[in-house]
C-alpha cells in the first residue's frame, strides 16, 4: 500500500505542478504585466497568497522531483539496503531543500 | 534445400549477431545473403543460412507458427517472433537479427530466458482458492461458472506464450533485471481479474513493490512488439489503479464465480453464463 500512496502523491504533485509553474512564470517573468521595481517586489512578498504559493510549489517540485530520481536509483541499486539508504539520503536532502527554501520564501513576509 | 517454398524474388542480406561466451571475447556480426521467396519468414531463412551457410549459427525454435514462443528475437530493432517475421514485408535489402535484450545470451541467437521464469513464477501464475482442495479433488462435483464478460476481462492477457519479447522491449527491464516486467505483471493481472481466483491479496501484496508495477514508466512498448496481441501496459496500469484504490480504501470488493453442479444442464444454469453460440432456441 505505501508504494501506491507514495506513486499516487507523485501524480499530485505533478498535477499541482502544472497549474503552479505556470502562476510562477506568470509572476516571475510577465509580472502582470508591466516590470516591477524592488519596492513593488518586496511587497508583493507581504501578500500571504504569496509565500503559501511558493511553499506548496516548491513541496511538490521536491516531492515529484525526487520520488523520480528514487525511481532512477532503484533501478540501480536492488537490495532492500540500499533501497533503505535511497529513501532515507532522499528524505534528509528533501527535506534540507524544503526548510531551506520555506526560509527564503517566508523570510521576506515576516520581515 | 527442403525450405525453398517457390520462386525466388530478390536477395536478401542478413546481418546475424554471432556470440559464444564461452570462445568469443565480444559479439561481432556475420553476414549471409541469401534469396528470399514470397512467404519466407525470417525463420525459414535462418533454417536456410543454417543449412547451406553455417552450421554453426544458434538459435532456438519449435512449433514454428506462433504458439511456443521460442523463436522470438530482435528483428531489424524490434522484437517480433522469427516464425511469425515475413522477408519480403520488413521491405529491405539488409535484415539485422540479435539475440532478445534484458537477457544473457547463451549463443548467438539464443538467449537465457531464466529470469523472465523467476518473475512469471514470482507473481504465481495459477488458479489459488482459499480452500486448495478444490483444485485436487479426484472427482470433483462442482464446477465455476463463468459469464462472456467475466472471461473476457482476461482473456487477452491469457494468450501470453512467454516469448519474452514484452521484457526485450521495455526500457525499465533492461536497465534493471530485477524489474518483475511487463510478462510477469500482466499474468499478475491475469490471474487477479479472474473471477475463479482467489489469491488477489497474495498477488497484490507481491507487485505493489518497488521492483514491481510501480518501476513500470508505461512506455508502452510492450504492447506494441507482444506477437499475440497481449496489452501488457494495460495491465500494468489496471495493477496500479487497484493498488491505489486499496490504499484509500475504495476497491470495490472482487466478483467471485459462481459454482454449478458439475454438467448441469444448460436450463439449470443461469442465462447470463452461457456464450450466446451454446444458447439453445427455445421451441415455438
Amino acid at each position: 500500500m505505501r508504494e501506491g500512496r507514495l506513486w499516487l502523491l507523485h501524480l499530485i504533485a505533478g498535477f499541482l505542478m502544472f497549474f503552479l509553474l505556470g502562476s510562477h512564470i506568470f509572476f516571475m517573468h510577465m509580472a502582470g504585466g508591466e516590470p516591477l521595481s524592488v519596492e513593488e517586489t518586496f511587497a508583493r512578498a507581504k501578500n500571504i497568497a504569496f509565500p503559501l504559493m511558493y511553499t506548496i510549489f516548491v513541496a511538490a517540485a521536491l516531492y515529484h522531483g525526487l520520488y523520480g530520481l528514487r525511481g532512477i536509483l532503484f533501478e540501480r541499486f536492488h537490495t532492500p539496503f540500499s533501497q533503505k539508504v535511497i529513501n532515507w539520503l532522499l528524505s534528509f536532502l528533501g527535506t534540507v531543500w524544503f526548510l531551506y527554501a520555506l526560509a527564503t520564501t517566508w523570510i521576506p513576509f515576516f520581515k | 534445400m527442403g525450405y525453398d517454398m517457390g520462386k525466388p524474388v530478390k536477395k536478401v542480406k542478413f546481418r546475424v549477431f554471432r556470440y559464444d561466451p564461452e570462445r568469443d571475447d565480444k559479439p561481432h556480426y556475420s553476414e549471409y545473403t541469401i534469396e528470399a521467396w514470397k512467404g519466407m519468414s525470417v525463420l525459414d531463412a535462418l533454417n536456410e543460412i543454417k543449412a547451406d551457410q553455417d552450421p554453426t549459427l544458434s538459435w532456438r525454435q519449435s512449433c514454428r507458427m506462433g504458439v511456443c514462443g521460442s523463436c522470438a528475437m530482435v528483428i531489424n530493432g524490434k522484437p517480433a517472433l522469427a516464425c511469425q517475421t515475413q522477408v519480403l514485408k520488413l521491405d529491405t535489402d539488409v535484415i539485422t537479427i540479435e539475440p532478445l535484450k534484458s537477457f544473457p545470451v547463451i549463443k548467438d541467437l539464443a538467449p537465457d530466458l531464466q529470469n523472465l521464469f523467476r518473475h512469471h513464477t514470482h507473481v504465481k501464475p495459477y488458479i489459488i482458492r482459499e480452500n486448495e482442495e478444490e483444485l485436487t479433488e479426484e472427482e470433483p462435483t462442482e464446477e465455476f461458472l463463468q459469464s462472456p464478460e467475466e472471461l473476457e476481462a482476461f482473456l487477452q492477457f491469457s494468450y501470453c506464450i512467454k516469448c519474452g519479447a514484452c521484457v526485450s522491449a521495455c526500457p525499465v527491464s533492461q536497465s534493471d533485471p530485477e524489474f518483475y516486467g511487463p510478462q510477469a505483471l500482466a499474468q499478475a493481472f491475469r490471474y487477479i481479474s479472474d473471477t475463479r481466483d482467489e489469491g488477489e491479496e497474495i498477488r497484490y501484496a507481491i507487485v505493489d513493490n518497488p521492483q514491481g508495477c510501480w518501476r513500470c514508466h508505461f512506455a508502452q512498448s510492450c504492447t506494441f512488439v507482444c506477437p499475440k496481441g497481449v496489452d501488457p501496459a494495460m495491465a500494468i496500469q489496471y495493477l496500479k489503479r487497484d493498488l491505489v484504490l486499496m490504499s484509500l480504501g475504495m476497491k470495490k470488493e472482487k466478483k467471485r464465480a459462481q459454482k454449478a453442479p458439475l454438467g448441469a444442464p444448460t436450463d439449470k444454469v443461469p442465462e447470463k453464463y452461457i456464450p450466446p453460440e451454446f444458447t439453445i432456441a427455445k421451441p415455438e
